[in-house]
């Protein structure tokens, strides 16, 4: 169905390329998942399937791209309009329309399908994708979850071979997710859809992915088991499964648990942390529709989790503690002003100069970050990941009190979740009260002290990291869930 | 004949056609191109979107060019509406800019387009508006030919002098709309028959005495301090921009074979 061969592509002013002779070929209605670290060419190569790369992008191509037997390395995006299916990062800034069926219609209009045919194709795509009870909504009104599927449904109203997509579930909250990723698999296997997915939180993903391509070291290609059994990191079950050596190597909880119910660990011990004094705290917090009365401490030396699905009120309750917003009741205090950093959603809007090293002047957070070689570009051309170690940058070169960070977490890959696990820790303990909000129940795990759970605009759990996520159902880590023991949340309280 | 030069040919008539003729006075001041301008601007709307369709053809960028197109000329309508210190003044800064830093044929279509955009903004509709267009396109035009002359050196004093000139430039062209038609009761104004020189004198000095002052302080207070102080931070940012129109593809011949090593193919 795809098929790549030895395509090079370097972008303008690059010194180097970001994919070097890539020869794959993918069959149809295959589910391939592209993994590998941040900046690695993910995107890159998602962006050569429907030929913005190199039409939106500039810069050098070479090679031979063919879709559907027909070779397109000379074709312009347009003319692949209808075969390519394209869901970017961000589907919130590709919206056309701002309700939900003439953006179902967007596509065909311009491709020019006659009227008749284009009310037939949305009643299909509509009930294909269960989003009938979305019909008439405006889309600023839909959930992250249902967003994403309006999203692809968008994009099957021109009949696509190929589905594409940019880590479609980034911002979503476990459930929402799921149900993203249970739409693609049906696509799949009902429609034979060919669908190729960049995604960073490989255990979502991992069990139904007929292939995985995972830019590492070096690019290894091959089917889940193969790649995950020597990948720099794969799900945290098969990680488990490589360090006892269970064969075949185990890619969902229920191929796991049947080998960690002979398993004879001790828990680990629980290192109670005390925390330090209150840095900040809200009272009584009211957003109309949104906040009902929260009340919140954040103390010195403890880093904080707020999760919760989307339009919980996470974002809402972090720009009110930022003062970016009013609540038009309660009250926030304990911080000096200027001794809070806030980093948003959308990190790079906090950078505004024309290279890296003038948004982060300190050499060595340059460098720990892994943002040295890239000190010279701006930080608009640089990878999601990349940006948001820039916008993380300029929060932790800052001297603080409070740190906020609203999802730091899109577009990195689980090494650089380990990292940012470390650089908080290490500003926790120098006396920094953190608090994030994050979907990513695995960097919860890894991360956190203490957890807040905000549903409905209310706090309505609240605890230490170990208790509130062991009697979770949805927000529980996938090493939990294969022990079946609350008490591992990540790999190495297994093995040590 | 291209579009462009059409276009152009059509502007230099529209402005001329007067002083040719010789009719202006007993036309009247009131009445100045009543008649004339509906149709010029009849003309040249059609000319500018097939330049534009042309020029961003030829780049080989099409809607991403036209896209680029559209949003300057918004950005730029709505720079029409904080007066300057003498009227107009931020209109000038971006046709300026971009006709150095995009290309001559593109900054004559954001100043042409500019004030289309913006005379709806404004209400400043009337017959005045099509020598608008074409003074202002021209004043982004010339910048691009500037770049072509100096070579692309030193561009930040290159655009300082233009800025003031081209601001000179504009004033005496949207002086020379209505002056055949004031009226012939002094040495400053038109009088037919004349010949070119004798005319140009008479000109130079009405333009001089009327507006020669204002010109100046729009260049002096806005134009040329404005333009050097975004000259640089704005060619970073357009550079950013049109590299990404500019894709080079090299095919590989077909039926070469996949070098060992690389997988040749998902299972």
């Amino acid at each position: 169905m795809i098929s790549l061969e030895h395509v090079t592509f370097t972008y303008p002013s690059a010194s180097s390329p970001a994919l070097t002779d890539l020869t794959l070929s993918v069959r149809e209605g295959e589910f391939v998942l592209v993994a590998g670290a941040s900046g690695s060419g993910k995107s890159t190569l998602l962006r050569v399937l429907p030929r913005l790369v190199p039409h939106h992008s500039g810069g050098r191509f070479s090679g031979r791209v063919t879709i559907d037997g027909r070779d397109v390395t000379l074709a312009a995006p347009r003319e692949l309009a209808g075969a390519v299916g394209f869901v970017p990062q961000d589907p919130e800034a590709h919206a056309t329309a701002d309700r939900v069926v003439p953006e179902l219609a967007f596509a065909m209009e311009n491709l020019g399908v006659p009227q008749a045919q284009m009310r037939k194709r949305v009643e299909e795509v509509i009930d294909q994708l269960g989003i009938a009870h979305l019909r008439d909504r405006r889309l600023d009104t839909l959930s992250g979850g249902e967003r994403q599927r309006v999203a692809i449904a968008a994009v099957l109203t021109a009949l696509p071979r190929v589905l594409v997509l940019d880590e479609p579930t980034s911002a979503l909250d476990p459930q929402s997710a799921e149900d993203v990723f249970a739409v693609l698999v049906r696509l799949r296997d009902e429609l034979g859809l060919t669908i190729v997915c960049a995604e960073h939180r490989l255990e979502r993903v991992a069990a139904f992915s007929d292939s995985v391509v995972f830019f590492g070291e070096e690019l290894s290609v091959g089917s889940p088991r193969e790649v995950f059994a020597s990948s720099p990191y794969a799900p945290p079950v098969s990680m488990l499964g490589r360090a006892f050596g269970w064969s075949p190597l185990p890619l969902t909880v229920r191929e796991g648990r049947s080998f960690a119910s002979s398993l004879q660990v001790a828990p680990p011990a629980v290192r109670p942390r005390t925390a330090g004094d209150v840095a900040m705290r809200c009272n009584g917090i009211e957003v109309p529709n949104v906040l009902r009365g929260v009340s919140l401490e954040l103390r010195r030396g403890e880093i904080a989790a707020l999760v919760g699905r989307n339009g919980a009120g996470k974002t809402t309750l972090m720009r009110v503690l930022a003062g970016i917003q009013k609540a038009s009741r309660g009250s926030v205090d304990g911080v000096r002003r200027g001794r809070a950093a806030f980093v948003p959603q959308r990190a790079e809007m906090l950078l505004f100069r024309d290279r890296v090293r003038d948004e982060v002047r300190s050499p060595e957070w340059l460098a720990r970050l892994g943002l040295s070689g890239v000190a010279d570009r701006h930080p608009w051309t640089l990878s999601a990941g990349q940006r948001l170690w820039t916008a993380l940058a300029t929060a932790f070169t800052r001297d603080v009190d409070v740190l906020l960070l609203d999802e730091p977490t899109r577009g990195l890959d689980p090494v650089g979740k380990d990292l940012l696990a470390s650089v908080l820790r290490e500003k926790a303990d120098a006396g920094v009260a953190v608090l994030l909000v994050t979907h990513d129940v695995e960097l919860v795990a890894r991360a956190a002290d203490r957890i807040h759970m905000l549903a409905e605009g209310e706090i309505v759990a609240s605890g230490p990291v170990r208790e509130v996520l062991g009697e979770s159902l949805l927000f529980s880590s996938q090493t939990s869930k294969v022990m079946a023991d609350p008490r591992f949340l990540v790999p190495s309280d297994v093995t040590g | 004949m291209t579009e462009f030069a059409l276009t152009n040919v059509l502007g230099f008539l529209g402005f001329l056609w007067p002083l040719l003729l010789g009719v202006g006075v007993a036309v009247g001041e009131n009445e100045a191109h009543a008649t004339d301008a509906p149709i010029l601007l009849a003309l040249l709307v059609p000319l500018l979107v097939l330049v534009a369709l042309r020029t961003a053809r030829n780049q080989g960028a099409d809607a991403r060019m036209i896209a680029l197109l559209g949003a300057l000329v918004a950005m730029n309508a709505f720079l029409r509406i904080p007066k300057g210190p003498s009227g107009e003044g931020l209109v000038f800064i971006l046709p300026i800019l971009v006709g150095w830093y995009v290309g001559a044929r593109f900054g004559f279509l954001l100043g042409a387009f500019s004030i289309l955009a913006s005379a709806v903004i404004t209400g400043g509709i009337g017959p005045w508006m099509p020598f608008q267009m074409f003074a202002l396109g021209w004043v982004g035009a010339g910048s691009g030919l500037l770049r072509r002359v100096v070579r692309g050196r030193i561009p930040v004093v290159s655009l300082g002098v233009y800025a003031y000139a081209s601001s000179v430039a504009y004033g005496f062209l949207m002086s020379l709309w209505f002056w055949p038609f004031l009226g012939a009761g002094s040495p400053f104004l038109y009088k037919p028959g004349l010949g070119f020189a004798a005319t140009l004198v008479r000109y130079t000095r009405f333009y001089v005495l009327t507006s020669l002052p204002w010109d100046t302080g729009r260049a002096v207070l806005a134009n040329v301090p404005l333009v050097m102080i975004l000259a640089r931070p704005l060619g970073r940012l357009l550079a950013r921009v049109t590299e990404r129109f500019e894709a080079e593809i090299v095919e590989v011949p077909e039926h070469l074979p996949a070098p060992a090593g690389v997988a040749p193919s998902l299972p």
